[in-house]
């Protein structure tokens, strides 16, 4: 019994977003398509006990909407609110509609720009990814009750302002589709380098790499759409060599190559030919073309710096950043020598004047050169929140005493 | 103009050996030729498979339909490309160039029926490959059971998710290359008896694997052979 609970539970997470994109544009709105999942789970329980159905999703999507039906005619769904998501064509949806259609739907009315952005996030998790308000709550250290608010607040706004439940037309897509994007990017950031806790958290990047795939699958001729999921492709790859067995941080030049997943890889570099191939300019295209050149290098001194400085100029071209200029500034020191990368970090002192990263940088720029580096890993840890990059700057301070 | 199918099996395991930037150079080699192509008058379509590990197979065991998850033993079906040409020769000379790495063998069958829709991957929702499979002790009777899956299932596809799909003959009527050492050998189409043989590739596009899955077990395919299930990968 607990094993097929454990497999419904799987099942229901799997097909949440499917069966519930699908309910929304019949129901009318988020919530009472999530009320009359909830309904259809409880449904499922007894009635699969003696067997799983062949095709659960359509099982699942049946039983919620005679739910529904049976809600409606009691007058507490439908009848009593008004929808909260209005559509064009309100009769019948078009019969040309898949499943995808109306996910995509989902996902751009989840991010859309009048959300604040901690809303979107947690609404695509929730009704996209389907994870439960307990798990986006755990996965971004915050109370559950915040998160819950946070939803419901992002419901009401969608009521309230009537976002249409739509893709974009041609003209908006891009602009739409950056905040979608964006979204994506933010969950595996999170899950990359957490302000407290533990160093990563892998469930949070796996399930932005599991966004980022239905991207592809509903967005196929997006170059930054296969740029984004190379990019999370590529580090995800990378990402169980980032701590060593303590959960201290290692840098890329100290960790162990042979241990990075080379499907994953494969799977990235594959991505990023057909982001290539359809433009592929974009801001993700380019950051994963530079995580490529990383995560295919055999040692950290034998790596393509020159490359990589290339599509820093390119990325800072486009759209100019501290941050990239910092990370640009590595690959100067790589290719031309710690003085070089001294001089590129000497712009940036203003701007990253509060981020510890640009200390640790200079400090370890500095003892190269065989210059005191005592006062900038001091500034650095000063700066730093993150418990792992704090033990590895104190014990950078250990070194250079 | 008579068509081909160029169907390049890839020992996955040799792949899992390479590193890195191998992998990378020899995926932009790959990516390089299949732009060549593409660049043909005479390219007709041309998809790659994501890895055998994820997809399943579907026969008829003694008691119901049977699904095994991949690998299902080595070399697996990579990638096809199907050209036009007036002959099996012309084709041959254009499988010259491509890139196989070790371990690799590539087929070419010529098209007895069917057709392609090119551009599949550029379409939403995931669209998966069924390659036809079928066992038998000698090519004739082989054929047979190609005819015998054939007459039951040439119509019964349903009509929104199906992509397109094809016939092939059989493989004396084709050729073998394979690669070892560096050093290429081209072979008379041969019938191996031990291994199941593709007679065709068909596609639909399906809310996922086990949809898929669903809708070959109940299928006419698995009464008499076998259908292997592969996703397209976008690339």
């Amino acid at each position: 019994m607990a094993e097929l609970t454990h497999t419904i539970a799987d099942i229901v997470r799997r097909e949440k977003s499917r069966v519930v994109a699908t309910l929304v544009r019949r129901l009318g709105s988020i919530d009472a398509a999530e009320e009359a999942f909830q309904e259809a789970v409880l449904a499922a329980l007894p009635n699969w006990r003696n067997g799983l159905p062949a095709n659960p999703a359509a099982w699942l999507t049946t039983a919620a909407k005679n739910h529904a039906r049976d809600a409606a005619r009691h007058q507490r769904i439908v009848d009593a609110k008004s929808p909260l998501l209005l559509e064009h064509d309100v009769a019948q949806p078009e019969a040309t509609d898949s499943i995808s259609d109306e996910q995509l739907r989902l996902i751009f009315t989840c991010c859309h720009p009048a959300l604040t952005l901690d809303s979107q996030v947690a609404l695509t998790l929730k009704v996209v990814a389907g994870l439960t308000t307990d798990e986006i709550a755990r996965a971004f250290l915050c109370p559950e009750k915040t998160i819950s608010q946070r939803i419901t607040r992002a419901k009401k706004t969608i009521e309230e302002r009537q976002l249409p439940y739509e893709v974009p037309e041609r003209l908006q897509l891009p602009e739409r589709l950056a905040s979608v994007l964006a979204v994506v990017y933010l969950v595996f950031n999170e899950g990359h380098t957490t302000r407290q806790g533990p160093l990563m958290r892998l469930d949070l990047q796996a399930e932005a790499l599991r966004l980022a795939r239905l991207l592809c699958d509903l967005l196929p001729n997006e170059s930054e759409v296969f740029g984004l999921f190379a990019l999370i492709a590529l580090s995800l790859a990378r990402a169980e060599t980032r701590t060593d067995e303590h959960g201290d941080l290692l840098l890329l030049s100290e960790q162990d190559r042979s241990r990075w997943d080379r499907a994953m890889i494969k799977e990235g570099l594959l991505a990023l030919q057909r982001a290539r191939r359809l433009g592929g300019a974009g801001n993700y295209a380019i950051q994963a073309e530079i995580s490529a050149c990383h995560a295919t290098a055999p040692t950290w001194a034998d790596t393509e710096w020159s490359r990589i400085l290339r599509l820093y100029d390119q990325l800072l071209a486009r759209a100019p950043s501290p941050v990239v200029a910092l990370n640009r500034a590595v690959a100067v020191c790589m290719h031309s020598g710690p003085a070089a990368g001294l001089e590129a970090l000497r712009a940036l002192e203003a701007a990253l004047a509060s981020y510890h990263l640009f200390f640790a940088l200079r400090a370890d720029f500095r003892s190269r050169l065989g210059q005191d580096a005592r006062d900038d890993y001091q500034r650095a840890l000063s700066l730093a929140s993150n418990e792992s990059e704090r033990r590895f700057l104190r014990g950078k301070i250990d070194q250079v005493n | 103009m008579p068509e081909f199918m160029v169907l390049i099996h890839q020992s996955e395991a040799a792949g899992a050996t390479l590193a890195p930037r191998e992998m990378r150079a020899l995926l932009e080699r790959q990516s390089a030729y299949e732009q060549k192509l593409r660049a043909l008058a005479a390219y007709v379509d041309g998809e790659r498979l994501r890895p055998s590990a994820e997809g399943r197979r579907v026969s008829r065991g003694e008691e119901g339909p049977r699904v095994e998850a991949g690998p299902f033993g080595e070399p697996n079906l990579e990638a096809y490309y199907v050209l036009q040409a007036g002959d099996l020769d012309a084709v041959l000379e254009l499988v010259a160039e491509c890139p196989m790495p070790p371990g690799a063998q590539v087929e070419v069958r010529p098209v007895m029926k069917g057709q392609f829709e090119p551009g599949k991957t550029s379409q939403k929702g995931r669209v998966f490959a069924f390659a036809v499979l079928g066992a038998a002790p000698d090519e004739r009777s082989w054929i047979d059971v190609m005819d015998r899956i054939d007459a039951r299932t040439h119509d019964h596809f349903p009509e929104h998710p199906f992509r397109g799909g094809v016939r092939l003959e059989a493989p004396s009527r084709g050729r073998q290359i394979s690669s070892t050492g560096g050093r290429r050998a081209i072979f008379d189409g041969p019938f191996l008896e031990s291994k199941e043989v593709i007679g065709g590739l068909f596609f639909m596009c399906m809310a996922s694997l086990d949809e898929a899955v669903d809708w070959a077990n109940n299928s006419a395919f698995v009464e008499h052979g076998a259908l292997e299930i592969r996703e397209l990968w976008r690339s």
